[in-house]
């Protein structure tokens, strides 16, 4: 039985702060009214920001390598087809309690499907985008060209120059959002989620040709228990294979 | 029952589709449909009390009662507001407010409200119901030009409309289109087949620091109101509204009103109405004799739908609201038989959804569109004053609840006649 004024559970906020020490190149394809062939994504006011669609996928990414290694079976984002897990196909090696979520009793769920969702399940986590604290007067248009080397001649290749737009390198600007974790989500995904933070240094695009690379200013001060470690460091334990 | 009143401040892009996404594109709707605000609280309350796995048609206590009981709470759409200087106008400050009627015309050149008396840019807007009865009583066809520069006329483009200090706005919210890619995690370039376009209605306008409000209401039994508001206001951020949530979009902030008593009394409106149309009638005796008679004898009133409706004839769909449909929606008892469907402007659209609930997609509906205008007449209006105000407050047609079927009664709208254009 439900009543309003007696409901207490509540949503957990943490902030979260990025500083880029680089130049940041997150791409809005569609985007028009800049002269670069891959404009920067930015919000209506203008602000430049880090989707959240983008630090969750690349959260989930890291999480699903750690869990993997502990030995968990995890299920194959991001296709659609391959995340749901029934439990009349399953070929078995998902047949443990911990893949098994309350109220959907026809599939199983891996760990960080019960995190971050799948097309059946929604997600217990929250993202926010994470926007730049500085205001986009102070911030001129940083477009970035490059060439394209033609391997045999050590010459510019023919159609082969382009541009880009960064933010303005080497100006250490902050992104700030929130993360948000429902009540239902699970204890274990704090930790998981810590350690996945910690394994990202770049986000956007031109990772590998220096572009994007930040540290963390704040990171979500969760509180992580030793059982919350102990529930992770079961994945190898008791599974069925 | 309670009228809850709702300003909705959009804090990230809100990704409210009309169809979920067939090709690779959303579409979204201009406004934020009372069904999607409906799912918003439901389930925030579920999250909050753990009772999704649970059946809350037994013994649900409020939720039961204001979801799933014979009376449940109804959402009403929330449509853009006017924003002066970055502030929402106060509802109390505004004259006229809601879905323009499609029986309102503009100029095709110049279309939209006049902003001063000689707009060089807009030609004004005038509506044709009133003209268009004289013009067919009289047996003219009806066939209206531009009143300034004598030029084509044409349907606004304007769906949501306000009236401050005796000048008229058209509100309207922008969008932008969000392009997003699914990664391949072994390979870490682009996946397969997974490039999408989201349409979004922006977090701001054009202008910076400029916020977009939208403008909505809830209508409750007595007993729930106040508990329903404190709900809603106390975590007023944590509501989120429309798809791709858990990523960035659909962050909004809520703040409510006291509850109000939600009666409406509409026989003023009427009052005026019949006013405007019997003095019209008259002018139009210019012309010579009418071919019908005079609507002296009768008192006439409209249904202008201000959200898409869901009606239903016999069982099947239909888009026009019969002398019949009246009878049941209203419940007036005894049966009127001097009532009359005068006229009646109406279009027609499909819509689907997605039910989180249900973790499927909803039927398919057809609907009438907002905007439609329907022209009834009586002999008896005592036995209609009071039940169209209920109507009014309630709604008609199927799933009320979830905001379809608001309708409003002889919109102020109509007694804006061609040559006064505004």
């Amino acid at each position: 039985m439900i009543v309003l004024t007696t409901l207490s559970r509540s949503i957990d906020s943490y902030t979260v702060t990025a500083v880029i020490d680089t130049a940041l190149c997150v791409g809005a394809g569609g985007s028009s009214g800049s002269l670069a062939d891959k404009p920067i994504v930015r919000n209506a006011e203008g602000n430049l920001l880090i989707p959240g669609s983008q630090i969750k996928g690349r959260l989930r990414h890291e999480c699903e390598k750690i869990a993997r290694g502990l030995g968990w079976k995890i299920s194959e984002s991001p296709s659609p087809g391959n995340m749901v897990i029934r439990r009349d196909k399953e070929p078995n090696i998902f047949g443990r309690s911990e893949y098994e979520v309350l109220g959907y009793n026809e599939t199983y769920h891996c760990l960080i499907s019960q995190i971050f969702g799948d097309p059946v399940l929604p997600s217990r986590v929250i993202f926010e985008d994470l926007i730049c604290t500085e205001e986009p007067e102070n911030l001129a248009e940083f477009i970035r060209p490059g060439v394209t080397i033609n391997r045999r001649r050590g010459t510019a290749e023919e159609k082969k120059l382009y541009f880009l737009e960064t933010s303005p390198p080497n100006v250490s600007l902050r992104f700030k959002g929130e993360i948000h974790l429902l009540p239902n989500c699970p204890s274990y995904a704090k930790p998981l989620m810590l350690a996945g933070f910690k394994h990202i240094h770049a986000l956007g695009g031109s990772k590998s040709a220096g572009l994007g690379w930040l540290s963390w200013e704040t990171l979500p001060n969760f509180e992580v228990t030793d059982a919350d470690w102990d529930c992770l460091a079961r994945g190898g334990k008791n599974a069925a294979n | 029952m309670q009228r809850i009143e709702l300003e909705i401040k959009a804090l990230s892009p809100l990704a409210i589709a009309r169809q979920k996404p067939g090709g690779s594109i959303g579409e979204a709707v201009d406004y934020i449909p009372g069904t999607v605000i409906r799912g918003a609280v439901a389930a925030q309350i579920l999250d909050l009390s753990n009772g999704r796995s649970t059946d809350l048609t037994k013994n649900g206590g409020d939720f039961q009662a204001l979801f799933l009981s014979e009376n449940p709470a109804i959402f009403q759409n929330a449509y853009p507001a006017l924003i002066v200087d970055g502030d929402i106008v106060s509802k109390d400050t505004l004259e006229e407010y809601g879905v323009l009627p499609t029986t309102a015309l503009s100029s095709k050149n110049k279309p939209g409200f006049k902003e001063e008396e000689d707009d060089p840019e807009k030609n004004g807007v005038f509506d044709t119901l009133i003209d268009r009865f004289c013009a067919e009583g009289y047996g003219y066809p009806y066939d209206p030009n531009c009143p300034k520069d004598g030029e084509r006329v044409d349907a606004t483009g304007i769906t949501f409309y306000c009236k401050v200090d005796d000048e008229y706005h058209s509100l309207k919210v922008n969008k932008r289109l969000l392009t997003r890619v699914g990664i391949n995690r072994r390979r870490a370039t682009s996946e397969e087949e997974i490039l999408y376009s989201l349409e979004v209605l922006n977090e701001s306008q054009e202008t910076k620091q400029n916020p977009v409000y939208y403008r909505g209401a809830i209508l409750v039994e007595e007993n729930l109101a106040e508990s329903l508001r404190n709900f809603i206001q106390t975590r007023n951020q944590n509501f989120r509204l429309g798809g791709s949530t858990s990523r960035g979009l659909g962050k909004v902030e809520i703040h409510t009103k006291n509850p109000v008593d939600a009666k409406i009394d509409v026989s003023d409106r009427i009052a005026k109405f019949n006013k405007k149309l019997k003095e019209r009638w008259d002018k139009w005796g210019v012309f010579g004799d009418p071919i019908k008679e005079s609507p002296t004898s009768r008192t006439y009133f409209t249904l202008d739908l201000q959200s898409d409706a869901i009606l239903t004839e016999n069982w099947r769909r239909t888009t026009i609201i019969s002398e019949k449909m009246l009878h049941q929606f209203a419940e007036v008892k005894d049966k009127d038989e001097s009532l009359r469907l005068e006229a009646a402007y109406s279009s027609y659209d499909f819509l689907s959804g997605w039910n989180a609930g249900w973790g499927l997609m909803k039927d398919v509906e057809l609907i009438t569109n907002k905007g439609a205008v329907y022209l009834f007449s009586t002999t008896q209006p005592g036995l209609w004053i009071e039940r169209l105000g209920e109507l009014e407050m309630r709604g008609l047609g199927d799933r009320t609840c979830e905001g379809f079927g608001q309708i409003q009664i002889c919109n102020e709208f109509h007694n804006v006649f061609r040559e006064e254009a505004v």
